[in-house]
C-alpha cells in the first residue's frame, strides 16, 4: 500500500498543520501506547518512572514525533532517510516491528483528540499508510 | 474468565451513558469502510459507496452504524459474560454474514478513534485502557464461534 501523491500532500500539509503541536502530542501518543499496551514498557525498564506524569516519557515522544516529522519532510525516500534510525531499532534496540503498529494507533488516537475536526477519515487513511510504509522502512535493516 | 475491576465497570458504563449512537456509530462505520476500504466487501447491498462522500451521506450506512454500537449495549450489561452473550451473534458473523474476524478489529479501533476525537482530553490514558480491554474481549468473543 505505497503512497500516492495525493497520500504526500495530504500528510505534509496535515503535518502543517499541527506542528505546533507535535512535540506535546509526542508525549501524550508514548503516555498511552505505555498505558494501554504495558508490554512495551519491557522497552524501558531502564526508566525509573514510566507513569503519565513521566517527563523522561514526555520529552522521549517529542523526540519519536520530531523524527516522524523530519521523515515527513522527506517523504519521497523514507527507506533512505531512516538508514541510520533503522539500524538503531534494529541492531542497538531491537523493538519487535510488531509495536511500530501499536505506537501508530496512538499517535493516530491522538491526532483525532487533538484535532477533531481535521483528521477526516480522508486524511486518516493517509496518514494511516503513511505511518506503515515509516515503519516498513524502520524495519529495514531487520534482516 | 475476564475480570473487571470496579473502576473498570464505572468507566464503561459511563462513556456508553454520555454516547450519542446516532452520531459515533456511523461515524466508525464510516471511518472504518474508508480507511480500510477492504472492508467495503460486506456491503455490496448498501448501494453508492464509490468515494468518502458517498459513504459518510449513504442512509444505509448510517441505520447500520447505529445499529452496530447498540449491539455493544449487551456486552456492557453482561461484562461478566461477554463470551456467552455474543455466542448467537459469532454464529451469524461466521456463517451467514461470512465476515473475516480481522476486521472486528478494524472497527473497534476506528470506534476508539472516533470517541477520542468526541471526548478530547476528557477520554484519558486509563479510560482508553480500559476501552480497549472492553473492545478486545469483545471482538474475542465475536470470533470465538468461528471455525
Amino acid at each position: 500500500m505505497s503512497l500516492s501523491g495525493k497520500d504526500k500532500t495530504v500528510v505534509k500539509a496535515f503535518w502543517d498543520k499541527v506542528s505546533p503541536k507535535t512535540a506535546e502530542m509526542g508525549g501524550e501518543a508514548l503516555v498511552r501506547m505505555l498505558t494501554a499496551y504495558p508490554q512495551t514498557k519491557t522497552y524501558f525498564s531502564h526508566w525509573s518512572d514510566l507513569g503519565p506524569d513521566s517527563a523522561q516519557v514526555k520529552k522521549h515522544g517529542a523526540t519519536i514525533m520530531g523524527a516522524i516529522g523530519d521523515a515527513v519532510s522527506k517523504i519521497d525516500d523514507l527507506t533512505g532517510s531512516l538508514s541510520k534510525l533503522s539500524e538503531l531499532h534494529a541492531f542497538k534496540l531491537r523493538v519487535d516491528p510488531a509495536n511500530f503498529r501499536i505506537l501508530a494507533h496512538n499517535i493516530i488516537l491522538v491526532l483525532a483528540m487533538y484535532f477533531p475536526n481535521d483528521f477526516t477519515p480522508e486524511v486518516h487513511v493517509s496518514v494511516d499508510k503513511f505511518l506503515q510504509n515509516l515503519a516498513l522502512a524502520l524495519s529495514e535493516r531487520y534482516r | 474468565m475476564v475480570e473487571w475491576t470496579e473502576q473498570e465497570r464505572n468507566i464503561i458504563t459511563s462513556i456508553f451513558s454520555n454516547l450519542d449512537y446516532d452520531d459515533v456509530g456511523p461515524k466508525a462505520l464510516c471511518r472504518c469502510l474508508i480507511v480500510y476500504p477492504w472492508t467495503q466487501r460486506y456491503f455490496a447491498s448498501f448501494g453508492n459507496l464509490y468515494n468518502a462522500d458517498a459513504i459518510k451521506t449513504n442512509p444505509n450506512i448510517q441505520t447500520h452504524g447505529t445499529r452496530v454500537l447498540h449491539g455493544l449495549d449487551r456486552a456492557v450489561k453482561n461484562m461478566d459474560n461477554i463470551k456467552g452473550t455474543y455466542a448467537e451473534l459469532s454464529v451469524l458473523h461466521s456463517e451467514k454474514l461470512h465476515v473475516d474476524p480481522d476486521n472486528f478489529k478494524l472497527l473497534a479501533d476506528c470506534l476508539t478513534i472516533v470517541i477520542a476525537a468526541k471526548m478530547g482530553s476528557g477520554f484519558t490514558p486509563e479510560m482508553q485502557a480500559t476501552f480497549q480491554k472492553f473492545l478486545a474481549v469483545v471482538v474475542s468473543a465475536l470470533g470465538r464461534q468461528y471455525h
